[in-house]
């Protein structure tokens, strides 16, 4: 069964006939590393946005674990089903990193010791030390930042991890270690990782590759 | 980025620029309106306390209520030659330490003006200033001012009316005298003859006549010559001259003018009645007729006489000192005036009306050389030969003031005051104009209102007053002190002084917050700009400058519209908390000077420059990259180091692959509780934003809430002012129930004092509804069961009489009395014994009298009214009071008019109908002459500030939910950010919008207690306070709360990916 599938979908901004994504279809099943790439405007973040139920397609379905996402709670799905990083990270700045990883978790109304006791699970599992939990995000680097995001979508426990443009942000050598990360995720532990990216090197680390152009998507051969 | 390409962003980004510039607008309004308002109140105070002068003066004896509420003026009395044969002789035994005109002794008072404390001593002298196009302006007008109301008659005496006791005479010609009101159009005229002496009750109830009585205006002794038995034989058809005097309230006939003959100030010196049987034609050029000549060239300068008041400075006579009497126009003579010699002159407003004079004209006055006493009604005239000037200085003099008495000149009538004696005749002039005689001068006595001394530092009083009282009271003096209140006003002032410094304190942090906060939301917002131009090679300084100067324009345009609209606020309303705007002659400056504008705007400029510089010098310590890659990120020198600690990649340690799985949940949902720790924790992480948007909102509310307090004090006090209308003169009683019905006035009073017949007795009856107000204390009065005082404010047919009447004329109370105009049973008894009386003289008139007595009392009990005696008052005085009904509106051809009559606007917002209908009543009072005063100038005054603050409040509410509403939008709108994380990591948009309006509404709530709490302090806790508040605070919250809500709804319905997708 597959985690993720996409079935004929496509969809179309308001007021415009263009179909941003057309007719796609494709799967996506835990302990594989995906990526999707192509060039700007051509529909990566349009199919991410459906992907983590921010958006709905126009036409087709997306089922996840074989459930079409129109008849799931949509909020309940990112909260517990999915997780995601950008490229920008996107913490809480005014949270801490312990803080920031806790969220989620109690935002499922799980009690904060044991949401803390979690997170630091996570935050080791992505090698940030326990010395940097109580630091804000604007003290530590784009690579730390970019891990303690991973450790927040690690929190929730959901295995389905989408990845926009993880490594834009980053240099080289942390490149590396969050690419180690997300592939160890998905082959160590069952993890679906959907990375959307421009980055070829990285896209060579994914087990499949999907290309997308003017909206249409095309699996690659590797 | 060139300057002009610089200002195109302030249209640009027009909705950060328009609340950029409403924010510090309304701050600058809300403080520069309380800076202007507590620089101008301590000018302004200053300038009236240093205006302030102690004024003393001095009464040999106090007034007793006796003297005040005789019928007639005392004080025409004081003339020495009457006055101490007319009192009482007990009371002529203590005639000097008791009489209150009694003048003051010169010795005493050059020992009072060596006393510590006093500047100066201002002694007032009246002279005659003699005008040859002007008459006097009060002739006729009130009998007790009319004594150049003489005239010299030369006629045919045609009958003697026995009845009436007058003489008719045709054929007759005005030989002196000469008026406004002329007799030539009369064919006939009456000359009522000098009345026997009226009967009294003493109070032991038996009758006396009293030495010496009144009749009209004249003054009758028993030396009296013109009596009934001498006009009576005057010969009819013989031709006489008559020294006269007119008096136009009596009437014998509607139609012909009444006249009286002669009066006591010609009496030795002047004949009443001159025949002029076999005498020349020329007969005033005879030997015989000196006197009459000399009278008549008395009589023709009195007529063009003024009464010139030479004062040092009119600010020492005490009523204008205190208000009492005042300035209308223009200014009063003042102490320069008197130094530099000035020919100036400040006269009445009725003067100036009746002759068109106005400020700036010149009026030629002949000055006599012979003082006069200021305390006489008599004022400057001569009335007898040695009172005439022998010669005449004269001057040009320039008007520069126009006095008026508050009080009604009736009301002078009938209360003589001896520090209160001008007349509209009355003009004063500096003391250097003064061209009497040294030795006259060295002679004069003076008189209370003559006399007074000023004391310059009114800080000094106090003390005047505890160390001198007592010395001047051993003088048997009484000493009052009049500092015209300024005490109170200057503690008042303190008191709002230090309520304003912290009022001033308290917005000028609120200000400074908002200012900081203003700019810094402004310079973060164009932080980009700033790197991109720092990366594009522009120096900082040039970068800043480009940044700063649209900021500049911008708060330079706010800080002048907001001072313009503080100045406007301020100059509209300051003068409400001056008392002594009230002080007299005293115009409140509420000008703002201009150097106080010009500091608040460059102080307001300068501050937002300064802020904005600090902000951009700590911006520009970041290097243009670290801006470009995270502007909202700061990181100083410690941050960056630890960044720099920051492990390598190489270095990371993953943590053990171990599976997390999904975490552990108890199945308790706990929303509520992470809402509130997320909503504590961001207020708490942004706590300078968070104290900033309490500040301004604090700020905010307090600015429409002390509008709308404001509008409701001044509500309060417009409400609590009473306006009270008085219609001074003769208002027919008729006229005064439909006052009392018209619904305009509340608590409406008169009085009135009439003789009425009583049971056939003339007693002196009180019209009233307010005895103990009448009276000046409360009487002891036992009513007849079922009445009580409020009877009084009926138009029943009752009567309270005093217990001496009532023993004296045996009437017991629930007896009824028959009542009807006085001496009206006289007048028919004699009448009717004429009858009787044939011509051989055969029945002697008393026997005459008693032969009409029936037929005299059927005729009385036939037209009198009857009353019921309800209460007896206890007084050993004859009298009887009532509240008088309408059938006895007129009794018997005579009106029952009132002296005063008074009543309180129960609505003020209603003057103007009032008015209306206030002088339709006093015009529809044909009759008599009656004035409607009402002075509505206050209550106008707070009803332009009201009207003001209704204008204001609106504009102020809207600015405040407008600023309230986008400052709370801006903010959500900057959050979208974590908005949009939160979206993305599963927060409901129910919850996510949960937490934004519950932060906006915490926050808005603690200023919301800010705000309650300053007004509170500034207003006091009051109901009306809290009441008032109630709606400007429900409203901004409720605005704060609509605001969250919908940008909260736009911020969660935004792509959330776009939002994440990009760096900023």
């Amino acid at each position: 069964m597959a985690k993720l599938s996409v079935e004929n979908v496509t969809y179309r901004y308001k007021n415009s006939e263009t179909a941003a994504v057309k007719n796609v279809t494709c799967s996506f099943d835990e302990g594989s590393i995906y990526a999707i790439i192509g060039p700007s405007g051509s529909g990566k973040s349009t199919l991410l946005s459906m992907l983590a139920g921010l958006d709905t397609p126009t036409e087709g379905a997306i089922l996840f674990e074989e459930t079409d996402l129109v008849n799931m709670d949509l909020d309940e799905y990112r909260r517990e089903d999915i997780s995601m990083i950008f490229q920008a990270f996107q913490l809480f700045p005014l949270l801490t990193v312990m803080e920031n990883v806790c969220y989620p978790l109690e935002l499922m109304g799980i009690e904060t010791e044991e949401a803390k006791k979690q997170a630091v699970k996570c935050l080791d599992r992505v090698g940030i030390t326990e010395e940097k939990h109580k630091r804000f995000p604007s003290n530590l680097s784009g690579g730390e930042q970019q891990r303690v995001a991973i450790a927040r979508s690690l929190a929730s426990g959901a295995k389905l991890l989408l990845a926009d443009e993880p490594t834009g942000n980053l240099d080289v050598a942390n490149t590396g270690v969050v690419m180690d990360i997300l592939t160890g995720l998905a082959h160590k532990d069952g993890y679906c990782v959907i990375v959307v990216t421009h980055d070829m090197e990285v896209a060579e680390k994914a087990d499949i590759v999907f290309r997308i152009k003017d909206g249409e998507l095309t699996k690659l051969d590797k | 980025m060139r300057a002009k390409l610089a200002l195109k962003n302030i249209y640009r980004s027009w909705v950060r620029s328009l609340f950029i510039f409403i924010l510090l607008a309304a701050v600058t309004c809300s403080l520069f309106s309380n800076v202007m308002e507590y620089t101008i109140t301590r000018r302004e105070t200053n300038k009236a306390i240093e205006l302030y002068d102690g004024v003393g003066t001095m009464m040999k004896g106090v007034m007793y209520p006796s003297v005040l509420n005789q019928r007639y003026g005392e004080y025409i009395y004081a003339d020495d030659r009457v006055s101490e044969d007319y009192y009482p002789e007990d009371y002529a035994e203590n005639w000097e330490t008791r009489f209150p005109y009694a003048r003051l002794d010169n010795d005493k008072l050059a020992e009072i003006e060596q006393y510590e404390y006093i500047s100066y001593v201002d002694k007032r002298y009246m002279t005659a200033g003699v005008y040859d196009e002007y008459q006097r302006i009060d002739m006729s007008r009130d009998y007790y001012y009319d004594f150049t109301n003489c005239y010299v008659v030369e006629g045919t005496v045609d009958m003697w009316h026995e009845g009436n006791a007058a003489l008719l005479i045709k054929d007759f010609e005005i030989i002196a005298g000469g008026s406004s009101r002329t007799f030539e159009r009369y064919d006939e005229l009456w000359i009522k003859c000098e009345k026997e002496a009226p009967v009294y009750l003493d109070q032991e109830g038996k009758e006396f006549s009293p030495e010496i009585w009144t009749d009209g205006p004249v003054q009758i002794t028993e030396k009296s010559r013109y009596q009934a038995d001498f006009c009576r034989e005057l010969e009819v058809g013989g031709r006489y001259v008559f020294v006269v005097r007119f008096s136009g309230h009596d009437f014998i006939s509607m139609f012909l003018p009444e006249l009286y003959l002669t009066d006591h100030f010609t009496y030795g010196w002047c004949d009443g009645v001159w025949s002029l049987d076999g005498e020349p034609d020329d007969y005033l050029e005879t030997e015989r007729f000196a006197p009459l000549k000399q009278y008549i060239e008395v009589i023709e300068t009195d007529y063009r006489t003024f009464d010139m008041v030479y004062t040092t400075n009119m600010g020492a006579i005490r009523y204008f000192a205190d208000g009492t009497i005042g300035i209308s126009d223009g200014r009063r003579l003042n102490r320069e005036d008197y130094l530099n010699g000035a020919n100036v002159c400040v006269i009445n407003h009725e003067m100036a009306r009746v002759y068109g004079l106005e400020i700036g004209d010149t009026i030629t006055m002949n000055l006599g050389n012979k003082l006069f006493e200021q305390y006489e009604g008599v004022g400057a005239v001569a009335v007898v030969p040695e009172r005439l000037s022998t010669s005449y200085t004269e001057v040009t003099l320039e008007i520069v003031g126009i006095w008026k008495d508050t009080r009604n000149i009736r009301y002078k009538a009938t209360s003589p005051d001896p520090l209160w004696s001008y007349s509209e005749n009355t003009i004063f002039v500096p003391t250097h104009l003064l061209n009497v005689d040294e030795t006259e001068l060295e002679n004069h006595t003076f008189t209370s209102g003559e006399y007074s001394f000023v004391i310059e530092n009114v800080y000094d009083v106090e003390a005047f007053g505890k160390k001198y009282t007592q010395k001047i009271k051993d003088m048997r003096m009484v000493l009052t002190l009049d500092d015209g209140n300024w005490k109170e006003i200057e503690e008042t002032f303190e008191e709002s002084k230090t309520m304003a410094l912290i009022k001033i304190g308290i917005l000028a942090v609120a200000v400074l917050a908002a200012t900081c906060f203003t700019v810094l939301l402004y310079i973060l917002g164009r932080k980009r700009d700033f790197a991109i131009m720092r990366v594009l090679g522009a120096g900082k300084r040039k970068a800043q400058n480009t940044i700063v100067l649209p900021l500049m324009v911008i708060t330079t345009a706010a800080v002048m519209v907001g001072t313009a609209a503080a100045w406007i606020y301020t100059v509209n309303n300051i003068s409400v908390d001056f008392n002594i705007s009230q002080m007299s002659e005293y115009v409140t400056d509420t000008s703002v000077p201009p150097w106080l504008v010009i500091a608040c705007i460059l102080a307001e400029i300068v501050l937002s420059l300064v802020i904005a510089y600090v902000i951009l010098r700590f911006i520009g310590r970041k290097s243009p990259l670290a801006l470009l890659q995270d502007s909202s990120q700061k990181k100083d020198k410690k941050k960056k180091k630890q960044q720099e600690t920051v492990a390598e990649p190489e270095k990371v340690k993953l943590g053990e692959w171990v599976s997390l799985g999904k975490p552990n949940r108890d199945g308790k949902r706990r929303r509520a509780k992470f809402v509130w720790r997320y909503v504590v924790r961001n207020i708490n992480r942004t706590i300078g934003k968070s104290l900033m948007y309490i500040l301004v909102s604090a700020l905010l509310l307090n600015v429409a809430g002390q509008i709308s307090i404001l509008q409701d004090t001044f509500s309060d006090a417009f409400n609590e002012t009473e306006v009270v209308s008085k219609y001074a003169g003769s208002l027919n009683l008729y006229y005064v129930n439909k006052l009392q019905e018209s619904g305009y006035v509340r608590d409406v009073y008169y009085q009135s004092q009439k003789w009425l017949d009583i049971n056939t007795v003339p007693v002196t009856a009180y019209f009233t509804n307010d005895i103990d107000r009448l009276t000046g204390k409360e009487q002891s009065i036992t009513f007849l069961d079922g009445y009580d005082k409020s009877v009084m404010q009926t138009h029943e047919p009752i009567i309270i009489m005093t217990e001496a009447s009532m023993d004296a004329m045996d009437i017991q109370l629930g007896d009824t009395v028959y009542i009807m105009a006085g001496w009206q049973y006289d007048n028919r008894l004699s009448s009717l014994a004429w009858g009787y009386m044939p011509d051989d003289g055969s029945v002697p008139y008393d026997e005459a009298k008693q032969l009409a007595a029936d037929e005299a009392m059927e005729w009385y009990m036939e037209k009198s009214d009857s009353f019921k005696v309800i209460g007896c008052m206890e007084s050993d005085l004859a009298g009887a009071y009532l509240p008088g009904t309408m059938e006895m509106s007129t009794v018997h051809g005579k009106l029952v008019i009132m002296q005063l009559t008074e009543g309180i606007l129960i609505d003020n917002w209603k003057t103007k109908e009032y008015r209306e209908f206030g002088e339709k009543l006093a015009d529809a009072n044909l009759t008599y002459q009656v004035a409607f005063i009402m002075d509505t100038s206050k209550v106008e005054y707070l009803a332009n500030i009201i009207k003001l603050l209704e204008l204001l409040y609106p504009v102020a509410v809207i600015a405040m939910l407008v600023i309230g509403i986008f400052m709370t939008s801006l903010i959500i709108v900057q959050t979208s950010k974590d908005i949009a994380i939160m979206r993305v990591l599963g927060t409901s948009k129910r919850r996510t919008r949960v937490i934004i309006i519950l932060e906006r509404m915490l926050l808005c709530f603690v200023g919301m207690v800010l705000a309650a709490i300053i007004m509170f302090a500034m207003r006091g806790v009051t109901a009306a306070v809290a009441q008032k508040i109630v709606f400007i605070l429900t409203a901004y919250f409720a605005a704060v709360i609509a605001a969250s809500a919908i940008a909260s709804m736009a911020a969660t319905r935004k792509n959330v990916l776009e939002l994440l997708q990009t760096k900023e």
